[in-house]
């Protein structure tokens, strides 16, 4: 509960005004161009589906091993260079044995993007932020241990899409993610992913 | 504890509440450095404004020029652009010192048209090279001169910490609730000074931060050290432009274009070495709009006692220190931007002759808001604000920075005085505060954790002096780090008046009530502590 209100708290923050510019006056005309942007309507969103592959690091690793995972981004892209976006999904650790043992886990985030419009290709740098809802079971000694967390998650990197349709674009993201899971053991990683979005236009 | 100092505190204050008021009596006369002209700036904003986008201007020759500040003409003509003199030429009896024809016609038209200001575009190569610097000094001294040993990195704790991931640390409350957001506001200001705006300058508070905790430090990164110092960095940093942009004054020359300069680099060290860099700490060419801001400045000094009663000891402790403090207040309700980011801020804080030098230092500045209703004097608004708290003395600490919720109401009472109240709802985003059960190894001696509060605030008012303040927070703070399992209930209610003996001086006494309850995990008992405080003071409006 503590974490999922950190993140909340943290997410609230960040995302309170990305549509309100500083300087003088230059809130208003950005605000213009918001509004112009928010009757286009879908034609700003974006939907993205993406397999990613996390080789974790330190004692997580040691433990877990890497894990695989399926994700799906829902955003919108503003004006200039941003975009925010929600993603969600299910991943799961290669040390899952049987219903005994093992690890898996739903991100719930939310993240911007900051790319540069090249035309075909459009390279990014992205961060996510949210918390991780972690489903994990396991032998203690003997007893049988069937935990669920909900911890501080986030990620940052950087990518590129690639346009190869009007609507459709590849997309491929390298990044590192420091999520955390227990203070000794934190859950770091390399994430390495790629796939398909569809840009409503 | 020494009543000596105590009195020489408060005679301190009068002696500087009879200076502030000579040297408002001698304003006109122009005779002393006068830092911005604040004051004559807030009877600009308060008096003379005509219209929520107009300015009236009176030069010292008594000409007046009217400008329409339109928002197109601001993000055209002020700090973001070129400007042109023939839109210039209005105001262009400000460029000028007091003295007649100090610049020709030619050389003003020259300069108002070739000058362009550095913040007109962004300097990415020159934002990342600042801070590089920034990282590096710090490090550089830490790692050569004091030499404390987390200094000592290289490619084995560089990977370590990328493997190892977040903890929290064990430094002490001043450093990681006033020396990191120092800290944070400047890298923020690395890209605020080099062309961008308030919103594109926070990844780089929050990546100088995170480049710092994993590559500076031999320690593992700490997830308290990166929010404190980017969330409050941001915070103090766009407080920090903002201050140092009042002060450096573009249309004077000799002294006190040299003093103001300082002043304002003393402020904002980056602005000020991007002034320098750029040529504008040396170049007499038109201010932005953001050094006609109205801004109200207090000091006061007085004398406080502090009482500390608790459930896990017997006998009171109390302690009696002297104070000097300040209270600015950035911008006008009545016309600030409420979709600007810290159009409107205040910064109030003290320091004692306790054991903790710095006591107390507190901020609020809006990031945006909605005017709900009302017209002239009754009205009621709501803003979203970015806050921070920083409380210490013998009896408590607490600190943090969070996101403020403010709905505010003004009501007319009388024929200048009005009744002011705030309702707010805090989000605490890494609170520190007092605990009994956990000591770090580097003089930590407190809890780490979110949480909710609350504010609630009434103020009889005539714009200038509050007459009667009445305030309480609330705080809930979910322990992340610390004491094990814990939660801490804080309640901090206050009652003071101030009773003004002339237009720039007043005394003033408060009584506050700090209330802690914190409840642990087994074996350890709950404890609630309360500390009732008096203050009595002095205070003047500069």
């Amino acid at each position: 509960m503590k974490t999922l209100l950190y993140t909340l708290l943290i997410i609230f923050a960040f995302a309170s005004g990305r549509s309100f510019a500083d300087g003088p006056g230059v809130g208003k005309v950005s605000m213009k161009e918001d509004s112009q942007n928010a009757k286009k309507g879908w034609s700003s969103m974006f939907l993205e589906a993406d397999y990613s592959y996390t080789r974790h690091l330190g004692e997580y690793e040691e433990v877990w091993g890497s894990s695989q995972a399926a994700t799906l981004s829902f955003g919108k892209k503003f004006e200039k260079n941003w975009m925010l976006y929600f993603k969600t999904g299910y991943a799961k650790t290669s040390e899952w044995k049987d219903e005994r043992e093992g690890n898996s886990m739903i991100p719930v985030l939310l993240g911007g993007k900051y790319y540069f419009d090249l035309g075909t290709v459009m390279p990014y740098f992205a961060f996510t932020n949210g918390f991780n809802v972690i489903s994990q079971k396991y032998d203690n000694f003997g007893g049988k241990t069937d935990d669920m967390l909900v911890k501080y998650a986030w990620e940052l990197g950087a990518g590129t899409y690639v346009n190869f349709t009007k609507n459709f674009a590849l997309n491929a993201t390298v990044s590192y993610n420091s999520s955390f899971y227990y203070i000794d053991a934190q859950m770091t990683g390399f994430v390495y992913s790629g796939g398909l979005s569809y840009f409503f236009r | 504890m020494n009543l000596k100092t105590c009195w020489l505190i408060t005679l301190l204050t009068v002696l500087l509440s009879v200076t502030g008021s000579v040297l408002r009596a001698n304003e006109s006369s122009g005779n002393y450095f006068n830092l911005p002209k604040l004051s004559l700036k807030e009877d600009r904003g308060l008096m003379q404004r005509n219209a929520a986008d107009e300015f009236t201007l009176t030069s010292e020759s008594g000409t007046t020029a009217r400008r329409n500040y339109t928002s197109l003409k601001i993000a055209k003509n002020s700090n973001l652009s070129r400007m042109n003199y023939d839109e210039y030429k209005d105001n262009s009896s400000s460029l000028k010192t007091g003295k007649a024809d100090y610049f020709s016609e030619k050389y003003l038209k020259k300069t108002v048209n070739e000058h362009k200001y550095w913040e007109s575009e962004k300097h990415f190569g020159t934002a990342v090279v600042e801070m590089a610097i920034v990282e590096f000094i710090p490090w550089a001294i830490s790692k050569w001169i004091t030499k404390p040993g987390w200094a000592n990195v290289g490619w084995q704790s560089w990977w370590s910490n990328i493997q190892k991931g977040w903890e929290y640390d064990g430094d002490n409350f001043l450093t990681n609730n006033f020396a990191h957001p120092y800290h944070g506001n400047l890298y923020f200001n690395t890209a605020r000074t080099n062309g961008y705006d308030f919103w594109e300058s926070m990844p780089f508070s929050f990546t100088g931060s995170l480049l710092w905790e994993y590559f500076g430090e031999y320690y593992r990164p700490s997830f308290n050290d990166w929010i404190n110092t980017s969330v409050s960095g941001i915070n103090l940093g766009e407080m920090t432009y903002r201050v140092s942009n009042l002060l450096t004054d573009n249309t004077t020359r000799g002294s006190d274009r040299v003093w103001s300069e300082i002043f304002g680099a003393l402020v904002n060290p980056v602005r000020g070495f991007n002034r320098l860099i750029s040529g504008e700490a040396t170049k007499v060419h038109p201010n932005t709009k953001l050094f006609d801001v109205p801004v109200r400045i207090y000091v006061d000094a007085g004398m406080r006692r502090i009482v500390e009663r608790g459930s896990d000891f017997s006998s009171d402790s109390v302690s009696t220190e002297g104070l000097l403090g300040f209270n600015l207040i950035y911008g006008n309700e009545s016309y600030a931007d409420l979709n600007i980011p810290f159009s409107r801020f205040r910064v109030w804080g003290h320091v004692s002759n306790g054991s903790s030098k710095l006591t107390d230092l507190f901020s609020y500045g809006w990031l945006t808001g909605w005017k709900l209703g009302g017209k002239g004097i009754n009205k009621q608004y709501f803003s979203l604000n970015l806050a921070y708290n920083f409380m210490t003395n013998p009896a408590y600490e607490f600190g943090g920075p969070g996101v403020l919720g403010l709905f505010t109401l003004t009501n007319k009472v009388g024929e200048k005085n009005f009744i002011k109240s705030d309702f707010g709802l805090y989000a605490i985003l890494m609170g520190s505060t007092s605990t009994e059960y956990f000591y770090g190894l580097d003089g930590r001696n407190y809890d780490f954790g979110p949480g909710p509060g609350i504010l609630l605030q009434s103020s009889l008012t005539n714009g200038i002096w509050n007459y009667l303040t009445v305030n309480y927070q609330g705080f809930t703070i979910f322990t992340m780090s610390g004491s094990p399992d814990s939660k801490h209930y804080l309640h901090n209610g206050s009652i003071s008046s101030t009773l003004p003996l002339n237009n720039y001086f007043a005394i003033g006494a408060e009584f506050s009530f700090y209330w802690r309850n914190s409840f642990y995990a087994e074996p350890n008992p709950d404890v609630s502590r309360t500390s009732p405080m008096g203050r009595l003071f002095f205070v003047t409006k500069l």
